[in-house]
């Protein structure tokens, strides 16, 4: 069976750097698909594939990752100022990130405004 | 909140002052090697000289660049207009040429390094990548040396000419010249006795030289020659007096009669016109002018050094007919086989050991080896001369230098539909080549001229090549620089062992370094790339460009890594799980390494989805970290290559396309390059 799970932004504001990632990795490592609002700070999700590749094993095979948000043409330095100011000040709201495991997900299209997800058929049923 | 205000005042700020004095450039891709060889592998010029590759480079440095070597990690030097020429075999037509070196590269390296020794003895060490030529039943190619096999057959050169002058260098400054033209050595304390001083290399000369590199003692006021033979004895006694005005003083030593030069005046004149320094047996060495003589004085010269030195088989039969010239001097006999090599002779090396010292030895084997001697060279002693009449008449056996392309003729034949007797001749041994797969230099000739109309074995039978069998692959730990040339038209060099190697092109090593691949050839295992690699302070000068960073080759980085991909490309589970904690590491590296990056390149196979081959979510990363990324699609020269594709993938990125294997559209990629550093 897939769950997916919807993360609303709100729920990730107050956490911190860190808390966001467990929380994310957590909820990928119970197996479920996670749909979340807006994306993470480019550190973290640098962070979070560092977090993932530590945690790998034999079990975990890893996660996939993709990002969509509206393109951002850049345009005069008081428009990309306003920009990166409304970022630096909400968060970065816009956009949808989906993350999951490797072992469930074969693979994330990201086209570029479009995601496919593609899911990985089950060969047997592992003992828990 | 202020948290927020104050990470985007230290960025702008750090945007503002960003030091440019070394561009870090990420390479995100497949990984890379330099296809080089060690700096002791010697190479042959055209003109005689033989020098280690690394002095070869230092010479081009200093002529060039001058880059300072203590502090760069790579040095590409462009010299096609330095006319440093050199013996380069065209695998194409099979022939020896001498062509024009464009480029010389250094590179540090750190690796394993393959150290591959052939039947006949020759060495060579290479980086994993450099190729060699290999014959096989697929014909002529060249082959990585870690992709090559024992027993596989690589080219050695047959037929190598050489030319240098005839001309003696100068004398006049260092020594002082007489009213009645002969030399004198400069000396403080005593007049030394003067000497003329021939001005070309002549017949008399070169015998000279061959009996001072044979059998002499030669010290820096002193030359004694020590033989039992009185014709020999007289010649030395005759060419002095003719050359030199010098009268030996006859000496026996321990039952050995001896011939004493002291003359200071004629060992300073044989240093500095001919470069022919007093050295002790492993030091000797053949001035190189000498490898570069006309046939006739080359064939001279080996004749009286093979009288002086080398040693003739009595019997066929017992432990190899052979010609044996010994020497405590390595790189003489390497020389001698060069000039050997100028009537097709190709000899075997092998160590020997005498009451614990090590001498090297040059053995001529193979009655067609003997022929070419007997006819070309000979010996000015009966009974050597004798032994060599009974060598010639020995049959055919087995040969070093026997090809492996049976199951090609055989294919051949059959469908010429000749029985075996027509086609090789006649069937003798027959059965034996085809189980061995293995066919003489001599029995192909044969065949081949019974078989005019067959291109390739006309080819392969008139080859300047012949083909040696691998006997010892070994890999041995490197640290340290590593060298390779770049020769126009035949990308082939000689080296002093006569191994025929293959070199690098600009756009080639442009593409290991950018790329990790070396004209198509590319690892199929996943994550192949594990570790960072920093390079240096590359320079690379082509043309009126210019460019100096440093470059980090990164794992690709992933989000998922599973040791299952790597049992399925034939890994061992432990193997495999091992490797996939590698790339965990790899990537948690790649990741640390983002930040300190000023721009990457993505390498992509424009034959293949791109999405399937590049992680979006870290091409979007670098996005929002304003790092400049160039995309580079590969094989654009395949059909099924599909750059539209590739674009639509990353409408907001320059992508180029590229053919590494044919150096296509690199002039553009270098162009982006430069913009995207700058």
């Amino acid at each position: 069976m897939l769950t997916l799970q919807f993360v609303p932004y709100e729920e990730i504001e107050g956490l911190t750097s860190n808390e966001r990632i467990k929380k994310l990795l957590g909820m990928v490592k119970d197996e479920r698909i996670v749909v979340l609002e807006g994306r993470l700070r480019k550190e973290e999700e640098a962070e979070l594939i560092r977090k993932t590749m530590e945690e790998i094993n034999d079990r975990f095979k890893g996660i996939e990752l993709s990002v969509v948000y509206p393109e951002r043409r850049k345009g005069t330095l008081g428009r990309m100022l306003k920009n990166n100011i409304t970022d630096m000040l909400l968060g970065q709201r816009q956009g949808l990130t989906v993350l999951g495991p490797a072992s469930l997900i074969k693979e994330i299209k990201k086209d570029p405004d479009k995601i496919q997800l593609f899911t990985q058929e089950r060969k047997k049923k592992r003992k828990r | 909140m202020l948290d927020a205000i104050n990470r985007f005042i230290q960025k702008v700020l750090k945007d503002l002052f960003r030091k440019k004095k070394h561009v870090k450039l990420g390479l995100y891709g497949p990984p890379n090697g330099g296809k080089c060889v060690t700096p002791d592998t010697e190479v042959v010029l055209a003109n005689g000289k033989v020098l280690p590759i690394k002095a070869l480079f230092d010479y081009v440095n200093s002529r060039k660049d001058n880059f300072d070597m203590s502090a760069a990690s790579e040095v590409i030097i462009q010299c096609d207009d330095l006319g440093l020429h050199v013996p380069s075999f065209d695998t194409k037509k099979l022939e020896m040429v001498n062509k024009r070196v464009t480029h010389l590269y250094a590179q540090k390296y750190s690796g394993t390094v393959f150290q591959i020794r052939t039947s006949s003895g020759r060495m060579i060490k290479t980086t994993p990548v450099h190729p060699l030529i290999r014959l096989s039943d697929a014909g002529v190619e060249k082959v990585k040396a870690a992709d090559l096999k024992l027993k596989d057959s690589v080219a050695v050169a047959q037929n190598v000419k050489l030319a240098s002058g005839l001309q003696l260098n100068s004398v006049s400054k260092r020594l002082i010249v007489l009213n009645d033209g002969t030399v004198q050595a400069i000396s403080a304390f005593h007049k030394p006795k003067s000497i003329t001083a021939p001005s070309a290399i002549t017949s008399e000369l070169v015998r000279f030289v061959a009996y001072v590199l044979s059998e002499s003692y030669h010290t820096k006021n002193r030359i004694i020659f020590s033989n039992c033979d009185e014709n020999l004895l007289a010649d030395f006694e005759m060419v002095s007096g003719m050359l030199f005005r010098l009268q030996p003083i006859k000496r026996v030593n321990k039952g050995v009669p001896q011939m004493e030069l002291n003359s200071k005046s004629l060992t300073d004149y044989l240093e500095l016109s001919l470069g022919l320094k007093p050295a002790t047996s492993e030091g000797k060495a053949i001035p190189d002018q000498f490898l570069g003589l006309p046939d006739d004085l080359i064939a001279e010269f080996l004749r009286v050094y093979a009288d002086c030195e080398g040693s003739v088989a009595k019997e066929t039969r017992s432990g190899g007919a052979s010609i044996e010239i010994a020497s405590k001097s390595k790189k003489l006999l390497e020389q001698l086989q060069l000039m050997l090599n100028r009537f097709g002779i190709v000899g075997k090396f092998m160590p020997k050991v005498v009451n614990g010292e090590l001498y090297h030895r040059l053995l001529i084997r193979g009655s067609e080896n003997h022929r070419a001697w007997m006819e070309k060279i000979g010996f000015s002693i009966k009974y050597k001369s004798d032994r060599l009449a009974h060598l010639c008449e020995a049959g055919e056996k087995r040969n070093t230098f026997s090809l492996p392309i049976m199951n090609m003729l055989e294919k051949i034949r059959k469908s010429s539909g000749l029985t075996q007797t027509k086609f090789y001749f006649d069937d003798k041994h027959v059965l034996r080549m085809v189980r061995d797969n293995r066919i003489t230099p001599r029995r192909l000739k044969q065949t081949a001229e019974q078989h005019q109309e067959v291109e390739v074995l006309q080819r392969l039978a008139n080859s300047d090549a012949l083909w040696d069998k691998i006997v010892e692959i070994k890999e041995i730990p490197y640290d340290g620089f590593v060298y390779d040339v770049t020769i126009e038209d035949t990308h082939t060099f000689l080296t002093s062992a006569g191994i025929i190697a293959h070199n690098t092109t600009l756009a080639n090593r442009i593409c290991q370094d950018w790329l990790g691949e070396d004209m198509g050839i590319v690892s199929s295992i996943p994550h192949e790339t594990r570790e960072i690699k920093i390079k240096e302070q590359i320079n690379i000068k082509s043309g009126k460009k210019e460019l100096s960073f440093n470059l980090v080759d990164t794992p690709g980085i992933a989000t998922k890594i599973d040791y299952e991909d790597f049992v399925k490309h034939g890994l061992s589970v432990k193997k495999a799980k091992e490797r996939a904690k590698e790339a965990t590491k790899g990537v948690i590296d790649a990741i640390k390494w983002l930040d300190d990056m000023d721009a990457v390149i993505v390498v992509l196979d424009s034959t293949y989805d791109p999405y399937s081959q590049v992680n979006i979510t870290i091409i979007g990363n670098l996005q929002a970290r304003n790092i400049p990324v160039l995309i580079v699609a590969n094989k654009v020269d395949l059909k099924k290559s599909d750059m539209k594709k590739i674009e639509a993938a990353f409408p907001q990125y320059e992508v180029v396309g590229i053919s590494a294997k044919y150096g296509k559209n690199m002039d553009n990629f270098y162009d982006l390059l430069f913009k995207l550093v700058k």
